[in-house]
């Protein structure tokens, strides 16, 4: 692509992975996460290497700041944090002022509600989360026969208790409602807390297309039912928590496809 | 003493500046972020006109004190629309916590002349909160200023 440096010489210089490997260990160069000390090598020699690896720590650092030092400095550090609650920019006058002096800032702040909590029309609380045999939305698990067949498609997960209260048995099809959208699948009863309602989230549009007639809209897709809110400093989105109500559509065909290895287990069930 | 006169100010400064973020939730629900925040530093202001009630009850406030008022804080009565919009409506707020941030500053050097250990315990929270508020208004507007003004119509 004709890319350069300054002074005119091209600033790509590798072929091969090994050598771009080499380049990207000298962009880490007295970084915090310095690699420089890292080869091919030592990576297939056996696992876990954790930085910086450089000239002083060839094999790695087990353990940072042993020292109790850490680079806080506001000449080192990259961003001068933020408030938890607003994220609000802390300014760099008043960090100056705070003289990290090489200590770390334990940040509170006050205890703040979700902003939705289950209510009178939507009783439950909504979380979501993973399977051990899925990683995201399954554009890798799902290609590998093992993994998929383990957990192949969409469940929900009751409590006992409230399956008892709403007639609903093991694999009975039910809705699961938030105010922003909805999923329908089988029922798990599963140790899951009272009052509240789990969903897998690897399950919705990836591998919905015409070809197996799935056009359109779907109704497994857990994240669906979750408010539209971020964690103002992470930026993490508010996928665990939504308020729900459950209604029961029709009886199952046989117990719901979730695995019967993990904590998607029947209620009772060992491992 | 006058320092009713700067408490009615102030209730009145609070009071406005929860309707006002209240508003901006409510008319920017398009953000999701500065809906639900504002919803909270709403929650924060109005909260601080419940602390701030013990001590107006001692003292009595004035809501018409009798210098001109030159510069009216009326509040925001409806939001605008837009990126500029936005913006626009982030600096009313960013203004009136400025005027409430700088009242609380002279209500506490009353507390302390008056050494009312129940007023600047309220000072001292409410004072903190304020001033993350503003901090958090000028991080949002600087987040949303190079869009709002380059990059839109």
């Amino acid at each position: 692509m004709g890319f350069t440096t300054l002074d005119g010489s091209p600033l790509i210089t590798w072929e091969g992975p090994e050598a771009a490997f080499e380049a990207w260990k000298e962009c880490s160069r007295g970084r915090p996460c310095d690699y420089t000390g890292l080869t091919y090598a030592k990576l297939r020699g056996g696992s876990g290497i954790p930085w910086p690896c450089n000239d002083a720590h060839p094999d790695g650092t087990a353990r940072l700041y042993a020292d109790g030092r850490f680079p806080t400095g506001p000449d080192d550090c990259e961003n001068f944090g933020h408030d938890v609650l607003t994220g609000a920019e802390v300014e760099p006058d008043s960090y100056r002022a705070s003289q990290p002096n090489g200590r770390a800032f334990l940040k509170t702040t006050q205890y703040h509600p979700p902003h939705e909590e289950p209510d009178a029309d939507y009783p439950l609380r909504f979380t979501t989360g993973r399977t051990a045999y899925h990683f995201h939305t399954r554009t890798k698990t799902a290609r590998s026969r093992e993994l998929n067949s383990a957990a192949p498609t969409m469940w929900v997960e009751l409590s006992v208790e409230y399956a008892a209260e709403l007639g609903i048995s093991e694999g009975d099809i039910v809705r699961v409602t938030s105010r922003r959208g909805h999923v329908e699948a089988p029922a798990r009863v599963s140790g899951v807390r009272p009052g509240t309602v789990f969903a897998p989230f690897h399950y919705g549009y990836w591998d919905s297309n015409a070809e197996n007639g799935e056009e359109g809209r779907h109704n497994t897709a857990a994240n669906e039912l979750t408010l539209t809110e971020w964690d103002p400093v992470s930026k993490q989105p508010v996928f665990k928590n939504a308020a729900v109500k459950v209604e029961r559509i029709k009886q199952g065909v046989g117990p719901a496809p979730a695995p019967l290895t993990t904590a998607s287990r029947p209620e009772g069930q060992r491992p | 003493m006058n320092l009713h006169i700067y408490l009615g100010l102030l209730h009145q400064g609070e009071q406005t500046l929860a309707h006002s973020f209240r508003q901006v939730s409510r008319g920017h629900g398009d953000e999701p972020d500065i809906h639900f925040l504002c919803e909270t530093l709403a929650g924060q202001s109005q909260h601080h006109v419940d602390l701030l009630l013990p001590v107006v009850q001692r003292y009595g406030e004035d809501g018409s004190d009798n210098e001109p008022e030159r510069l009216h804080a009326e509040g925001l009565k409806e939001t605008r629309s837009g990126p500029i919009g936005l913006l626009r409506d982030l600096q009313d707020l960013y203004v009136l916590a400025g005027m409430v941030d700088i009242t609380w500053t002279v209500v506490e050097q009353a507390g302390q002349a008056l050494r009312d250990r129940e007023l600047l315990n309220v000072v001292e929270l409410c004072r903190q909160e304020t001033e993350v508020q503003i901090r958090w208004l000028k991080t949002r507007i600087k987040q949303a200023a190079p869009q709002a003004l380059l990059a839109s119509d």
